[in-house]
């Protein structure tokens, strides 16, 4: 069964590419530029896992990652955030509000392909 | 709730669904008789099982085990291929 | 080709980035707009998307710039540095090459030019001369993130510009490309294989993630020999609660992976999991303590060791009695028992006995639970010196004395639970074996590992945060340290060097020594380039020591200073930092041609410090006591400016010092004699001016409470004998602070 990942970033271009890796992978995509947006978009359509910056204008990724898992359909749903190291202890803060896997900026995207593989069973 | 045995026989029963994690509680609730028939020859057919992952493995292994440890056996039927290639992963027959 | 529709998109979405910095910067200068937090955060949004999207085109020399730039408008975001007009106009000129940069995006360059290259270099460096404290944070190598891949200056680009080049590589290969090739299946031993031994943690499944994808990644990573699955780790179904995970697997692993590598798959779990990796060249040893470390019977995990192949019934068998003996050595006898025995295994209750006995030996508990009991002990040292303090006033003296001997106890208790958390160094050891033969093959140098001090303990805690360090220190002696054989030769050495490890406990604390017999430091050369970069001035006179000390400053070494230049250097500051953070520290000492020893002192556990006791007013502070030089008194009468002076003069040398009265605003006048404590925080010296001075204190580190959490200069309390709490001072934090101020700020 195809999976959906859906990817959550402020930059187009970074949307864009990441995209490109995930389909060219065999993955279906959906895409939001803030968490606000995501949140609408989840509302309609289906992801198995999510990518998200941390730092977005509207509504950052914490703040969204917060929300996501009180949706009872994304309990269990595997969220990858973006991070750069500069923001180590903004890293922190996000363990602590439950996320697990980590993605620095800047990354290439054999390595995102890499992260979601590892989190993606099948 | 969401229901994922069947029975239909004496010692036989049908498994289908999307046996996840988001499943998982409820999925160990529906293999209650299996559980309770820990001592009983069973087969289930999982002909119907649309999806599987780790946690929906783990319920029907850890159900096995239970038929094993108290003499009794459980045997898989039909087995899909997605179910096939997790026990490949783990290493369990 | 939709690569380039994505590049285009990034050109035209930095560009719109680049106004919106512009302008925020603009806002930030005149003072008619008062939003400076929004404002920052802009500017550092816009560097910060900016270089997060340059690195998936491959930009390096962009993610570079950003990337330096971004860290230190960190810093003035998050207030440690005050933005000031010069650092304002020189953020306009970097965003104004930033758009040079982006416009020669646009032409199709993936290496900016050589005089974009340069200018990047100067706008850096008058970054570092306006704003304090990004010196610390930048200029160094380490901090910039890995190069891009070397994908992209392939020759075979020669009708596209490079930039093409690297997105066809990046795209319109097969995505499994990157990946090691597999080892052919056949041909080899047993043992030429990797052992993993996991146990997922129990949340993995909450936490999103499931340990069948991860060991599925891990297949495309070479070739799983066998699996077993833990089976005994799985629940009744009265205990079993079905969104909690219990997997664990024994797996043989084939691979050309490194462990690095391998590690990586499993990234996301680290936390919470417990891992083991053997690499195939570790001795059967390695196999007798991982089954110390795992919880199930050892009968039990050498029947899956020898199921999933990782181990020969032989092997199995020698492991089984409990000895360390090498195949083939074992007798006969016991060799045959096991061959019979181990593959059934299964069946325990006949093997009882010996399973027992091998349990009684160590028990293993979670490291959250010896915390939480550490913690629990902690607060029970508080409440007993409540009672203690209470037990005094009321004048009994059957119950001062009974309580006297309860605090003893208490002490002892403390002691004890402190010890269960103690490690041997030897496993951490035994991890560098790999490195240093892996390095030294591909470096073509014959170095032997000589290992020491194995069985020095110390805390669980200090370990973890000790093997990147370590790690560090390692690769850069066998890189730079030790010359290549003909070298060694020319030089009348023996062909091969050595490369030591040792441990030892030294008075309260641990000692480890990384040393090599190699080319040495080069004082000359490091003095030279300490001057190019201004880290002393000419007329410093400074010893070797202290000379070899300055290689662990931020800025000291770049990655072309280090071949030529002493043979050490890349990211040394964060070698230094990561051990000052676990309150150590870190010496050298070195003779040209014939070695360095790098010495790192740690304090044996991070609960506990020796500290130094000192009071302002009503107040007590504890700082650490090895960072104590020496206690003077306060003699103002002798001080040229008189009461503001900030600097004292200490038999010649110009002392800076910062009042805790003020900087803490203990209220209240000073006293009449006033102390001052010397302190060193890295190269830095300091006296810190208080009232009254206690001596030397052991004290159980609490953390702050949140709401004490952001209040700096300060890392923890705790509670003294007479139930006052005394605060404990974060001298690094403070010192850095303090020179980040002017003196006229200083209150």
């Amino acid at each position: 069964m195809t999976k959906t990942v859906m990817v959550v970033d402020d930059s187009a271009s970074l949307r864009q590419v990441v995209v490109m890796a995930l389909k060219s992978a065999g993955y279906e995509t959906i895409e939001a530029e803030n968490g606000k947006k995501a949140l609408e978009v989840l509302k309609a359509k289906r992801a198995n896992l999510i990518i998200s910056d941390v730092n977005m204008p509207v509504m950052d990724g914490l703040t969204f990652l917060k929300e996501v898992k009180k949706l009872p359909d994304y309990k269990f749903t595997p969220v990858i955030m973006l991070t750069t190291e500069s923001s180590e202890n903004r890293k922190s803060e996000g363990k602590a509000s439950g996320a697990k896997a980590w993605v620095v900026k800047p990354f290439q995207p054999q390595q995102m392909l890499d992260a979601v593989k590892k989190l993606l069973l099948m | 709730m969401q229901d994922f045995l069947n029975k239909t026989d004496e010692s036989a029963f049908e498994l289908s669904g999307e046996l996840t994690i988001y499943n998982a509680e409820a999925l160990k609730k529906s293999l209650a008789p299996v559980f309770d028939l820990a001592d009983a020859r069973l087969s289930v057919d999982c002909t119907g099982i649309k999806e599987i992952d780790g946690a929906g493995l783990q319920v029907l292994l850890v159900c096995r085990n239970h038929s094993m440890a108290n003499g009794g056996e459980l045997l898989l039927t039909n087995v899909p291929e997605v179910m096939q290639q997790l026990f490949d992963v783990v290493g369990a027959e | 080709m939709d690569m380039q529709d994505a590049l285009q998109t990034y050109v035209d979405e930095s560009r719109e980035l680049l106004e919106e910095m512009e302008n925020a910067l603009l806002a930030l200068e005149s003072s008619a707009d008062t939003n400076t937090a929004e404002n920052l955060n802009s500017v550092f949004r816009a560097a910060h998307t900016i270089k997060g999207s340059a690195g998936l085109f491959g930009l390096e020399d962009v993610v570079r710039f950003t990337h330096e730039l971004e860290t230190g408008l960190d810093d003035l975001r998050e207030g440690t540095v005050t933005l000031t007009g010069d650092i304002i106009s020189v953020l306009l000129h970097c965003n104004d090459h930033l758009r040079t940069l982006i416009d020669e995006v646009a032409d199709g360059m993936q290496h900016a030019s050589a005089a974009a290259e340069q200018r990047s270099e100067v706008l850096l460096e008058k970054l570092r001369q306006v704003h304090p404290g990004f010196q610390d944070l930048v200029g160094a190598g380490e901090h910039t993130p890995e190069p891009c891949s070397s994908a992209g200056t392939g020759s075979s680009a020669s009708t596209d510009n490079p930039l093409d080049a690297y997105l066809r590589s990046h795209f319109d290969s097969d995505t499994e490309a990157q990946l090691p090739p597999v080892t052919s299946v056949g041909q080899r031993v047993t043992r030429d294989n990797w052992h993993i031994s996991l146990r997922f943690g129990e949340d993995t499944f909450r936490d999103g993630m499931d340990p069948l994808s991860f060991v599925r990644y891990l297949s495309g990573l070479g070739q799983i020999v066998g699996v077993c699955l833990v089976e005994k780790r799985l629940p009744t179904p009265d205990n079993f609660d079905p969104e909690s995970c219990y997997f664990g697997f024994e797996l043989c692993f084939r691979t050309d992976a490194s462990r690095d590598q391998i590690e990586s798959v499993f990234e996301f779990v680290r936390e919470g999991s417990d891992i083991h990796i053997l690499a195939p060249d570790q001795p059967l040893e390695s196999f007798h303590e991982l089954l110390e470390t795992l919880q199930e019977p050892d009968d039990y995990l050498l029947d899956l060791w020898v199921r999933c192949q990782s181990l020969s019934v032989e092997q199995a068998g020698s492991l089984q009695k409990g000895a360390i003996l090498e195949v083939g050595t074992t007798p006969p006898a016991t060799d045959r028992e096991a061959s019979e025995e181990a593959p059934g295994a299964m069946a325990d209750s006949t093997k009882g006995e010996a399973v027992v006995k091998a349990e009684g030996k160590s028990i293993r508990v979670d490291a959250a639970r010896l915390d939480e009991l550490v913690n629990l002990i902690g607060e029970l040292v508080t409440s007993g010196a409540g009672v203690s303090l209470l037990a005094r006033e009321s004048g009994d003296n059957a119950i001062a004395e009974s309580m006297g001997n309860l605090t003893e106890l208490i002490e002892e208790v403390r002691d004890a639970a402190l010890q269960l958390r103690m490690v041997q160094i030897g496993n951490t050891f035994n991890r560098y074996r790999r490195v240093v033969r892996d390095l030294s093959g591909e470096l073509g140098k014959n170095i032997q590992l000589e290992i020491s001090g194995a069985e020095t303990e110390l805390d669980k805690t200090v370990v973890e945060k000790i093997g990147d360090p370590l790690m560090h220190l390692i690769r850069n002696a066998i890189d730079h340290g030790i010359e290549s054989s003909a070298e060694r030769v020319a030089k009348g050495k023996r062909e091969g060097g050595v490369l030591k490890l040792n441990a030892f406990h030294d008075s309260g604390s641990i000692v480890i020594e990384v040393s090599d017999d190699g080319r040495g430091l080069n004082s000359e050369k490091i003095r030279k380039k300490s001057l190019e970069k201004q880290l002393i001035s000419e007329d410093q006179v400074l010893s070797d020591e202290e000379l070899f000390q300055l290689i662990f400053e931020p800025g000291f070494s770049t990655a072309d200073a280090v071949t030529d230049l002493s043979g050490r250097g890349v990211g040394m500051d964060v070698v230094r930092r990561n051990v000052v953070d676990i309150g150590g520290r870190i010496n050298i000492s070195s003779v040209l041609d014939q070695g360095t020893t790098i010495r790192i002192t740690l304090p044996l556990t991070l609960a506990i410090i020796d500290g130094f006791l000192v009071s302002v007013g009503n107040d007590f502070f504890v700082m650490p006591l090895e960072s104590v030089l020496e206690c003077v008194e306060l003699n103002l009468n002798k001080s040229e400016n008189g009461r503001d002076q900030n600097y004292m003069n200490l038999r010649g040398e110009v002392l800076p010092f910062l009042r805790l009265r003020e900087v803490f605003q203990v209220p209240g006048q000073p006293e009449s004699r006033e102390n001052i404590v010397v302190v060193r925080s890295g190269a830095k010296k300091a006296g810190l001016v208080v009232d009254q001075l206690h001596g030397e204190f052991q004290t159980v580190i609490k953390p702050l409470g949140p709401i004490f959490m952001n209040l700096e200069g300060l890392s923890g309390s705790t509670i003294m004998g007479n139930g006052n709490v005394a605060l404990i001072i974060d001298l690094a934090n403070l010192i850095r602070r303090f020179a980040n101020k002017e003196p006229a700020e200083a209150s």
